[in-house]
């Protein structure tokens, strides 16, 4: 005859193999997998609060930049080109060198190579792990392009050229044509580069085409 | 008798009886041991365990919480702002740092060119942010002064890859027999774009343009060179 109490002592044996197995077991793993993605969300919250941190501390560099020098700045590489005042601004030097102004032609943006990557996508990620940090893609600045044609002396080019180059905002001669004509002047051809942070066809509608101004 | 039968009996005397009082003894089976302890450590273990699940559950609600501050504090507005501006300062970097000065161009020019030369036709055009290429038609009176006008040319740190084609003698009147009255040929340098940088820190409007006179005596040092060469250049011919 069997005693009772091993009966017992089998069925506490049986009942905690089971609790190990169907309760104990799966919770440890379940704990384990919990700590992994503690471990994950403390990666990612590191990441994002040093990120954060980056941003506020450059962010607070931008605003501690002077006003006037923003100013100068945007001056120097607006979001876009204004092409009638770049044409102003080209008579007034005109007017200020002492030549005589031809003709002014707003010749348009010159269309650069555009990258593989999405170029309005200025974030392109470089895998898929969104985890992953972006990596910016550059694609200004944009360039756009002018004319000048002026007769004047030697002197009244020089002096041209002179105040073209030391404009608020870049004025790049890349050709210059000067040839001799009658009573000891000169008649120059200028192209002329100058610059803007954003592509011009993405802003607006407002675009300038064609614009060109010739002096009787 | 009785003593007798007290020394001589057969039967084993005993002493008084001393029952052996037998320890208190209680079986202690392994397999019972093994079963409670295996339970009462299930039973630790499943209570240590939920607590301990609870509390990893809330560390990671706190860090999803955590995170979630986190991801909220960033604004995007921010970031475009940042990235702005730092995109117009690398941009206006990449610009500033490629920018020529023609002018320096206009004077490393007079300097390199004899007062006997001149200069009918010039352009020049700016291949990406390397190099200007400047064609130019130059007439001298000589092809003593053609050489030393290559010399000051080749001589100078401005120009590079100076060469001199189309070389044509012109001249002036049809009856003339005299060989060359002008010497013309067109000159292409390459001009690097760091070989005239621009130098910022002059007001334009204040700044004065070079007068006549100043190139004159730019032009009068240079003459001195000519008139140096031109004698060599000129025994040579007559050797020929």
């Amino acid at each position: 005859m069997i005693p009772s109490g091993l009966f017992t002592q089998i069925a506490l044996v049986v009942l905690s193999v089971a609790v190990a197995f169907t309760y104990i077991k799966p919770t440890f793993s379940d704990i384990s997998s919990s700590q992994e993605q503690i471990s994950v969300y403390q990666t990612e919250r590191d990441q994002v609060n040093s990120f954060n941190s980056t941003l506020e501390s450059k962010l607070q560099k931008v605003s501690s930049v002077a006003s006037d020098d923003v100013d100068r700045l945007l001056t120097y590489m607006p979001d876009r080109v204004d092409p009638l005042a770049v044409m102003r601004d080209l008579e007034t030097i005109g007017i200020d060198s002492g030549v005589e102004i031809q003709d002014i032609t707003d010749v348009g943006p010159v269309d650069d190579e555009v990258s593989d990557l999405n170029e309005f996508d200025p974030y392109a990620y470089a895998s898929e792990d969104p985890f992953a940090s972006p990596v910016e893609v550059s694609t200004g600045p944009y360039a756009y392009v002018f004319t000048l044609s002026a007769e004047g002396t030697y002197s009244q080019i020089k002096r041209l050229v002179d105040i073209i180059e030391k404009n608020n905002y870049p004025l790049e001669i890349h050709k210059l044509n000067l040839n001799a004509t009658e009573g000891g002047f000169l008649a120059a051809e200028l192209t002329l580069y100058t610059y803007s942070k954003d592509k011009m066809e993405q802003l607006d509608s407002r675009t300038y085409e064609d614009v060109n101004v010739t002096y009787e | 008798m009785g003593g007798s039968s007290d020394t001589n009996s057969f039967i084993p005397k005993r002493g008084p009886v001393k029952r052996q009082r037998r320890a208190g003894s209680r079986q202690i089976y392994l397999f019972t041991v093994i079963s409670y302890v295996l339970f009462s450590a299930t039973l630790v273990a499943s209570v240590g365990v939920f607590l301990y699940e609870r509390y990893i559950e809330d560390q990671l609600e706190n860090e999803v919480e955590a995170l979630n501050q986190q991801i909220n504090r960033y604004r995007e507005a921010d970031l475009e702002k940042v990235r702005a501006f730092d995109n117009r300062l690398v941009y206006t970097a990449e610009r500033v740092g490629v920018a020529t000065s023609l002018s320096a161009f206009f004077a490393a020019l007079e300097e390199a060119t004899v007062v006997t030369a001149q200069i009918s036709e010039l352009s020049m055009e700016r291949q990406g942010d390397d190099t200007y290429i400047v064609d130019a038609t130059i007439e001298t009176d000589s092809f003593d002064a053609s050489i030393s006008q290559r010399e000051h040319l080749e001589r100078s740190s401005v120009f590079a890859d100076v060469a001199l084609s189309d070389i044509d003698i012109v001249s002036e009147s049809e009856d003339s027999e005299a060989l060359g009255d002008t010497i013309k040929f067109s000159a292409t340098l390459g001009v690097p774009l760091n070989s005239v940088p621009f130098v910022a820190g002059l007001d334009p409007l204040e700044d004065e343009p070079i007068s006549i006179e100043a190139v004159d005596e730019i032009a009068t040092t240079t003459e001195e060179d000519i008139q140096d060469d031109s004698l060599t250049a000129s025994s040579s011919i007559e050797t020929i």
